[in-house]
C-alpha cells in the first residue's frame, strides 16, 4: 500500500519534470521578451556591470580605496583621479568601485533575509490557517504599523549601530510584504486539483509546500526580490549617511556622502560620485524588477 | 476595530525595546566603566527592577498620563524633548505631502491622459528615477547648488518658511514619485471603462471627460497610498532632517540611538507609529465615505 503511493507520487514527479519543460521553454521567453523592452535591457546591463564590479572590483580599482596619498588631498577629477580624491588624499574612483561589493552585499543579505522569513512565515501562515495564521498575520499587521525606515531604525536601536546590524535590520523590516504575497498565493492554489490529489496520496504538508505550492509563487517572489534589493541598498545607504550603519573608513557609498557633507563647498566631487553610483544602482534594479513584473504578471501591466 | 489590538502590539514593541537590547541596557546607557551604585540607581529609576508585566502596565499607564519617562542624556521629561522638536518635523512632513500630492498627481494624470507614448515614458521614466534617488543625496545636491552657489536658500539649521523649501522638496520627491505612478494606473484603468467610452461617443472633449468623468474615480485610489506614503514622510524626515540640520524628531531619534538613550528613542518611536497608525485608520474611513462601493460590502 505505501510502496504503492510512493510509486504513484514518484509519477507525479516524473510529470512535473516533463512539465518543467515548459517552464524552461518558457524562461528562454521570459529572458527574450525582456530584452524586446528597451528599459528593462537598460535596467539589466546596469545591473550586470554593477555586479560585475562587485566581483572583480578590487582587481580593477586604480588604487587601494584606503590608500592616502598625503600630497592630492580634495584634488579635482583630473587625469590621475578621474572622481577626485576625498579630505584624506583617498582616490574616489576606487573608493566607489570598491563600494559596489558591500551596497550589493547588504541589499541581497538583507533581502535573502526578508524572502525565507518571510516565504516561510507566508506558507505556514497560509497552509496552515487558523490560530496559526491569525497570530503571523497579526504579527505582521504590527511590523507595518512602524512606517518605512522606523522599523529598521526600532532594530538598530536594539541592536546598535553597524553595517551588519544594518542588514538585519533592513531584512527583518522587509518580511512582511514578503509573508503577505506568499500567503495570497498559498490561499489561491491550496485548494487547486493538483494539490489535493499530492494530498489525497499522503504527501506530507512540507513537501507539498516546498514542490507543489512555493513553485507557484516564485514569480511574484522574484520581482519584490528585485525590487526589494534596490531598496534595501538605498535604505541602507541612508542609515550609513546617519552613522547608524557603516563606519568610517569602510568604503561604503552613503558613509562616504556623510563625510562629503562637510566638504560640500569646496569638494562637489566627494557628494558627486558616491550618489551617483548609489543612483545607477537602483535605477538599473527598479526597471529590471518593473520589466520582469510586466513580464511575469501581465495582469499589473497594459490593460 | 483593528486599532486598538495594533496600538497594544505597537506599545509592547516599543516597550521590548529596551528588554531585547544584548547585555545590559543600564549598562550600555552609562557608558564606560560605570560604578555598581550608579547601575542599581539608573536600574531602579528606569523600573527595571520590576516584573516585566508590572514594567509594561507600568509603561502604558504612564504613556496614556503623557509621561514617557526622562531623557539620558538631557535629564529632561521625553514628551519635552519632543514637545519642543515636533513642530518642525510636522511642518516639513505637511509640506512635503502638500508638494507630493500637488506633483505626483499632475504627473500622473498628465501620463494617463496624454495619449502620446513618449511623452507617458518620457514621465514614468522621471517617476522610477524618482523612487531611485537617494534622498541624502538630492538634498545634497540641491544645498550646493541652491544654498552655496546661488544663494537663494539659507543653508543649513534654519527653521523659518524659506529654510523649509530645499528640505520639503528632498522629502517629497520619492512619495511625488510613487504618487503619480499610483495616480497613473488608476487612472488608465478608468479611462478603458465603458462610460468612458459612452462620453467619447456623445463627443464631449477629451480633457473635458479627464477632468469631470474619470478624475473623481481614478483617484480614491490615490487616497490610500497618501495615508501609506505619510508614514514613509515621516520616516524620511529622519534622513532629511539630519541632510539639512533641522531640529526635528527624526535627527533628535539619530542623536537618541548614536547616544543609546533608550527612553528617548521608544518615546519617539512610538509617537510616529501611533500618528502613522491613527492617520491611516482616518484615511480608511473617508475612503469608505467617498467610495460608495466600499460602503456597500
Amino acid at each position: 500500500m505505501k510502496g504503492e503511493s510512493t510509486r504513484m507520487l514518484e509519477q507525479i514527479d516524473a510529470a512535473q519534470s516533463l512539465a518543467t519543460e515548459a517552464p524552461r521553454r518558457a524562461r528562454v521567453q521570459v529572458l527574450r521578451r525582456l530584452l524586446a523592452r528597451p528599459l528593462a535591457l537598460v535596467g539589466a546591463i546596469i545591473v550586470a556591470f554593477v555586479v560585475l564590479l562587485a566581483l572583480i572590483g578590487p582587481m580593477v580599482t586604480p588604487r587601494s580605496p584606503d590608500d592616502i596619498i598625503y600630497t592630492a588631498v580634495l584634488s579635482p577629477p583630473s587625469a590621475a583621479f578621474p572622481f577626485g580624491t576625498d579630505d584624506a588624499g583617498r582616490d574616489i574612483l576606487s573608493r566607489v568601485i570598491a563600494g559596489a561589493r558591500i551596497s550589493l552585499t547588504v541589499g541581497v543579505v538583507s533581502i535573502g533575509i526578508a524572502m525565507v522569513c518571510g516565504t516561510l512565515l507566508g506558507l505556514i501562515a497560509g497552509y496552515l490557517g487558523g490560530w496559526v495564521d491569525q497570530l503571523i498575520m497579526r504579527l505582521m499587521d504590527i511590523m507595518l504599523a512602524f512606517p518605512d525606515i522606523l522599523l529598521a531604525i526600532v532594530i538598530i536601536a536594539i541592536l546598535g549601530p553597524g553595517l551588519v546590524n544594518v542588514m538585519i535590520a533592513v531584512g527583518i523590516g522587509a518580511i512582511p510584504v514578503y509573508t503577505r504575497t506568499v500567503r495570497a498565493a498559498v490561499l489561491d492554489v491550496r485548494e487547486q486539483e493538483y494539490v489535493e490529489a499530492a494530498r489525497a496520496l499522503g504527501a506530507p504538508a512540507w513537501r507539498i509546500m516546498w514542490v507543489h505550492i512555493l513553485r507557484n509563487v516564485l514569480a511574484p517572489i522574484i520581482v519584490l526580490a528585485t525590487l526589494g534589493v534596490g531598496l534595501a541598498i538605498l535604505i541602507a545607504a541612508g542609515l550609513s549617511f546617519v552613522g547608524l550603519g557603516a563606519q568610517p573608513p569602510t568604503p561604503e557609498w552613503g558613509d562616504m556622502l556623510n563625510e562629503a557633507q562637510n566638504y560640500l563647498q569646496q569638494a562637489w566631487w566627494m557628494a558627486v560620485f558616491p550618489g551617483a553610483a548609489i543612483t545607477l544602482t537602483v535605477v538599473g534594479l527598479n526597471l529590471l524588477g518593473d520589466g520582469l513584473r510586466d513580464i511575469l504578471d501581465p495582469m499589473s501591466s497594459h490593460k | 476595530m483593528l486599532l486598538v489590538p495594533i496600538l497594544f502590539g505597537v506599545s509592547v514593541v516599543v516597550f521590548l525595546t529596551v528588554h531585547l537590547v544584548p547585555g545590559d541596557p543600564v549598562q550600555i546607557m552609562l557608558g564606560h566603566s560605570p560604578s555598581g551604585t550608579n547601575i542599581q540607581q539608573l536600574r531602579h529609576e528606569l523600573g527595571l527592577d520590576a516584573p516585566l508585566p508590572v514594567q509594561y502596565l507600568r509603561y502604558v499607564g504612564n504613556a496614556l498620563h503623557g509621561d514617557l519617562g526622562t531623557s539620558i542624556r538631557s535629564s529632561r521629561p521625553v514628551i519635552a524633548e519632543i514637545g519642543d522638536r515636533f513642530p518642525a518635523t510636522f511642518q516639513l512632513t505637511l509640506a512635503a505631502m502638500a508638494l507630493a500630492i500637488l506633483l505626483g498627481v499632475s504627473v500622473g494624470v498628465l501620463a494617463a491622459a496624454s495619449r502620446s507614448p513618449v511623452l507617458e515614458g518620457v514621465l514614468m521614466l522621471g517617476a522610477t528615477l524618482g523612487v531611485s534617488l537617494p534622498s541624502f543625496w538630492v538634498g545634497l545636491l540641491l544645498i550646493y547648488l541652491f544654498a552655496l552657489q546661488l544663494g537663494w536658500f539659507p543653508v543649513l539649521g534654519s527653521t523659518s518658511l524659506r529654510g523649509l523649501v530645499l528640505p520639503a522638496v528632498t522629502l517629497a520627491l520619492p512619495a511625488a514619485a510613487v504618487l503619480a505612478r499610483v495616480t497613473r494606473s488608476s487612472l488608465v484603468e478608468v479611462l478603458h471603462q465603458d462610460y468612458i467610452r459612452t462620453a467619447r461617443a456623445k463627443g464631449l472633449a477629451w480633457s473635458r471627460i479627464v477632468r469631470s468623468h474619470a478624475l473623481r474615480n481614478g483617484l480614491i485610489v490615490v487616497l490610500t497610498i497618501v495615508g501609506l506614503q505619510f508614514g514613509g514622510l515621516m520616516a524620511g524626515s529622519v534622513i532629511v532632517e539630519s541632510v539639512f540640520a533641522r531640529p526635528g524628531l527624526g535627527s533628535l531619534a539619530v542623536a537618541a540611538i548614536q547616544s543609546r538613550d533608550y527612553p528617548e528613542i521608544q518615546g519617539i518611536v512610538l509617537v510616529f507609529a501611533v500618528i502613522y497608525v491613527v492617520i491611516n485608520l482616518v484615511l480608511d474611513v473617508l475612503y469608505g465615505l467617498i467610495n460608495p462601493r466600499i460602503r456597500v460590502s
